[in-house]
C-alpha cells in the first residue's frame, strides 16, 4: 500500500512540483490551498502518514493548523519561507516532525519525508520492482523468488536507488547516503558497487548512467 | 589643565603681586616716616649737645688740657651713653662699642653735621657727627644712637602684612573656587550632557535655566539636540523601512524561487511524462516572468525620482493614453470604463502618472464583477479613479500602499500581482507633490484620488 500525504501549499506552482515528484517516488498525495479547506476536508478524509504544510496560508495558518492534525495524528513536515528562529521553534514546539526552509531541494524533502515515515513507523517497508523484492526491515532480496546474496553496502545501495526509483542521484548524495559523510574513498566506489549490483540482479535492474550527474533507476 | 585651575592659578598670581605690591608701599611709608621721626629727634638731642659744648668761654693752649675741657664738656652733655669724642683718629670718649668715624667722614664736610643710618654688627645706627673746633685743635664729637626699636617695630610690620596678605589670598582664593565652581556646574552639565547625546542616548536635554551666557548656550544646546535627535530618527525610520522592505523583498522572492527551483530539478532528475514536462515548463515561465515583472516594478521604484520631469500638461491627453493601454484589460473583464474631464491642466510626467493611472485601473478591474464600471475623472485639483468593487476592508485602507502588502494574498498572487502597484503609485503621487487619497467601503467600491497641492 502506498504512503498517503496531505500537501498544504498555496502556491500552485511549488505545489504541483511537489506532487509530481511525489507521484514518481510512488507516494499518493492531495493538494489543498488553503487552511480553512484542510479542516473541512479532513473531517470527511484524514487516512494520510504525513502533512507538509505551509505556515503562511489563507484563512488558517499552517501553525493553528497543527491541532488538527494532531487530533487525526498526522505528523507535520512544516515548509516555510521563515528563516527566523523563534518560527522554527515555534513549529517544532507545537509537535511538528521537521521543518524545511524555503527554497529547498526537492531530493531533501524526500529524503526527509522518507525518515519521518520510517521514524512514525509507518513507511512502507516492502519494495518492488519488476520481479525483484526488497524487504528493508528483513534486509533480503529476492528475484523470481529466490534469494539473492548481497553485501551490506549493495543492499544500501539498492534500497536507495529503489526509493528513488526514476530520479537522478548524484555520485557524491550516493556516497553521502550509504557510505557516510566521512567515507574517505573517491566517487569510483559507487561505479564498483553500482556493477556488482548489475552483475547480481541481471539487465533486469534498469540503472541508467546519466553523463555527469550520476545514475538513475528506471523502470 | 582644567579651566578652574588654570583661572585660580591667573587668580593667584595676580592677588599676590597685588599683595605684595602694596605691603611694599606701607612698609616703604611707615619706615620712612619713623626715619624720619627717628632723625629730627636726633637732630635736636645733637644741636643741644652741640651748642652746650661748642658754648666755650674760656681757651686753652696746651693740648691736654684741652682735651681735658673737651672731655669734661661732652661728660657734662646729655645722652653721654651716645656720644663719642676724638681727635685725629683717638678716641677720648666712645660709649658705643665701635668708631663710628669711618661711617661718618665721606659726610663730614666743613663742620656742619651730617647724619647716617647704617648697620653695624646687625644692629641699625643713625649716627651723627660734626667737627668741633676749640682753639688750633679741632675734635670729632658724633652720636650714635641705636634704632633696634624702629627695626623691631619694622620686623613686626613686615610679619603683620605676611600674615594678614596670605590669609587675605587664601580667603580670595578660596571665594574664587567657589564662585567658579558654582559657575562652572552648568558646563559640567553641558558636557556629560554632550557625551550621553555622543553615546547614542539622543534624547538627554540640558536642564539649565539661567538668563546668562551659559544660560543660552544652553539653550542653543538643546536646539541642536532637538535637531539631531529629529534627524537621528527621521534616518532611522527611513533604514527601517528600507531594512523591512529588503525582507519583504526577500521574502517575497522566497516562493517564486522555490518553484523555479523544485520545477527544474524535477525536469532535471526524473524522468516525466510529457504532459507533466509541458506543465512544468510553463510554471517556470510563469515564474520567471512573474520574477521579470517584480523586478521591472522595483526598478520603476528605485529611479523614480531621478527621472521625473514635470510638465503642464493637458489631462485630456493622458486620459487617451491612458484608455488606450488598459482597452484590453478591460474588454477581457467585460468592465466599462467612463472618462470624465473638461480643458484641466496638471504640472506632471505624462508617462509616470499614465503607468499609476493604469495601474489603478488594473485594480480596479481586478476588484469589479463582470459588467460594471470603472470611472476615471478629473476635477478641480484631483484626478480620481473609482470603482463599484468588493472594495478594501477598513484597518486595511492604510495599509494596501505598503510595498508587498495585498488584502487576499493567494487571490493577487493568482492574478500576477507583485504587492509593489500601489506602493509605486504613492511614490508617483508624492513625485508630483500630490496626496494619495484613499476612500472605500466594503462591497460598495473604492475611490483613489490624486490631490495636486496646488490647483491649477
Amino acid at each position: 500500500m502506498k504512503n498517503r500525504i496531505l500537501v498544504v501549499e498555496d502556491d500552485t506552482a511549488i505545489a504541483e512540483a511537489i506532487g509530481l515528484n511525489l507521484m514518481l517516488s510512488e507516494y499518493e498525495y492531495k493538494i489543498i490551498d488553503d487552511g480553512a479547506d484542510v479542516v473541512s476536508y479532513l473531517e470527511k478524509d484524514h487516512g494520510f502518514d504525513l502533512a507538509l504544510l505551509d505556515v503562511m496560508l489563507p484563512h488558517l495558518d499552517g501553525f493553528e493548523l497543527m491541532q488538527y492534525m494532531e487530533r487525526y495524528n498526522i505528523p507535520v513536515l512544516y515548509l516555510t519561507a521563515k528563516v527566523d528562529l523563534a518560527s522554527k521553534i515555534k513549529g517544532l514546539r507545537l509537535g511538528a516532525e521537521d521543518y524545511i526552509v524555503k527554497p529547498f531541494e526537492m531530493l531533501e524533502l524526500l529524503v526527509r519525508i522518507e525518515k519521518i515515515l520510517a521514524r512514525t513507523g509507518k513507511l512502507n517497508t516492502i519494495l518492488r520492482y519488476k520481479t525483484i523484492t526488497v524487504d528493508l526491515q528483513k534486509r533480503t532480496v529476492q528475484k523470481d523468488g529466490d534469494p539473492v546474496l548481497l553485501q551490506p553496502l549493495e543492499f544500501d545501495l539498492l534500497a536507495i536507488l529503489l526509493k528513488f526509483k526514476n530520479c537522478t542521484l548524484s555520485r557524491d548524495r550516493l556516497l553521502n547516503e550509504v557510505w557516510g559523510f566521512d567515507f574517505a574513498g573517491g566517487t569510483r566506489t559507487v561505479d564498483i558497487h553500482v556493477a556488482h549490483l548489475r552483475k547480481k540482479l541481471g539487465p533486469e535492474l534498469n540503472i541508467v548512467s546519466v553523463t555527469k550527474l550520476g545514475y538513475r533507476l528506471e523502470d | 589643565m582644567r579651566l578652574i585651575t588654570r583661572i585660580l592659578l591667573c587668580a593667584s598670581v595676580l592677588i599676590v603681586a597685588a599683595v605684595l605690591i602694596s605691603c611694599a608701599l606701607i612698609l616703604h611709608a611707615v619706615d620712612r616716616q619713623k626715619r624720619a621721626d627717628a632723625i629730627k629727634s636726633a637732630e635736636t638731642d645733637f644741636s643741644e649737645i652741640y651748642y652746650t659744648i661748642s658754648n666755650v668761654n674760656t681757651v686753652l693752649s696746651d693740648p691736654i688740657l684741652c682735651d681735658t675741657y673737651m672731655t669734661y664738656k661732652v661728660k657734662s652733655a646729655s645722652h653721654l651713653d651716645q656720644l663719642t669724642l676724638s681727635y685725629d683718629g683717638t678716641y677720648l670718649i666712645n660709649n658705643v662699642g665701635f668708631t663710628p668715624e669711618p661711617f661718618l667722614s665721606e659726610t663730614s664736610e666743613n663742620g656742619i653735621y651730617h647724619y647716617v643710618i647704617t648697620r653695624v654688627g646687625g644692629t641699625l645706627y643713625l649716627m651723627i657727627g660734626t667737627d668741633v673746633y676749640y682753639g688750633d685743635r679741632i675734635y670729632i664729637i658724633s652720636m650714635v644712637r641705636s634704632l633696634h626699636e624702629l627695626d623691631a617695630a619694622m620686623r613686626t610690620l613686615i610679619l603683620q602684612c605676611v600674615v594678614i596678605g596670605a590669609s587675605v589670598t587664601v580667603l580670595f582664593l578660596f571665594l574664587a573656587w567657589f564662585i567658579l565652581s558654582a559657575s562652572l556646574k552648568p558646563i559640567r552639565t553641558l558636557q556629560s550632557g554632550a557625551q550621553s547625546i555622543a553615546s547614542g542616548d539622543y534624547g538627554t536635554r540640558i536642564d539649565i535655566h539661567r538668563k546668562d551666557e551659559i544660560g543660552r548656550l544652553a539653550d542653543e544646546f538643546n536646539t541642536m539636540a532637538d535637531a539631531v535627535e529629529n534627524s537621528i530618527s527621521d534616518l532611522r525610520e527611513q533604514n527601517e523601512r528600507k531594512q523591512q522592505f529588503i525582507n519583504d523583498l526577500s521574502h517575497e522572492m522566497k516562493t517564486p524561487v522555490t518553484s523555479l527551483l523544485l520545477n527544474s530539478e524535477t525536469l532535471l532528475t526524473r524522468t516525466v511524462s510529457d504532459a507533466d514536462r509541458e506543465r512544468a515548463l510553463s510554471r517556470i515561465h510563469e515564474q520567471a516572468e512573474w520574477i521579470e515583472r517584480l523586478s521591472r516594478k522595483l526598478m520603476q521604484l528605485v529611479v523614480l525620482s531621478d527621472q521625473i520631469e514635470l510638465v503642464l500638461s493637458p489631462v485630456v491627453s493622458l486620459f487617451d493614453a491612458v484608455r488606450e493601454t488598459v482597452v484590453d484589460s478591460l474588454d477581457r473583464a467585460g468592465v466599462k470604463l467612463t472618462v470624465e474631464c473638461n480643458d484641466e491642466t496638471f504640472l506632471m510626467d505624462m508617462n509616470l502618472m499614465r503607468s499609476a493611472l493604469v495601474n489603478l485601473i488594473e485594480n480596479a478591474i481586478k476588484a469589479s464583477e463582470r459588467g460594471s464600471t470603472v470611472e476615471l475623472i478629473a476635477r478641480n485639483n484631483e484626478i480620481l479613479v473609482r470603482d463599484h468593487g468588493k472594495g478594501i476592508p477598513k484597518d486595511e485602507v492604510a495599509r494596501v500602499t505598503e510595498p508587498f502588502y495585498m488584502v487576499d494574498r493567494s487571490r493577487s498572487k493568482k492574478l500576477g500581482g507583485s504587492g509593489l502597484g500601489l506602493a509605486l503609485v504613492k511614490r508617483i503621487a508624492e513625485a508630483h507633490h500630490a496626496e494619495l487619497v484613499i476612500e472605500s467601503e466594503l462591497n460598495i467600491g473604492t475611490s483613489i484620488f490624486f490631490r495636486f497641492s496646488d490647483a491649477i
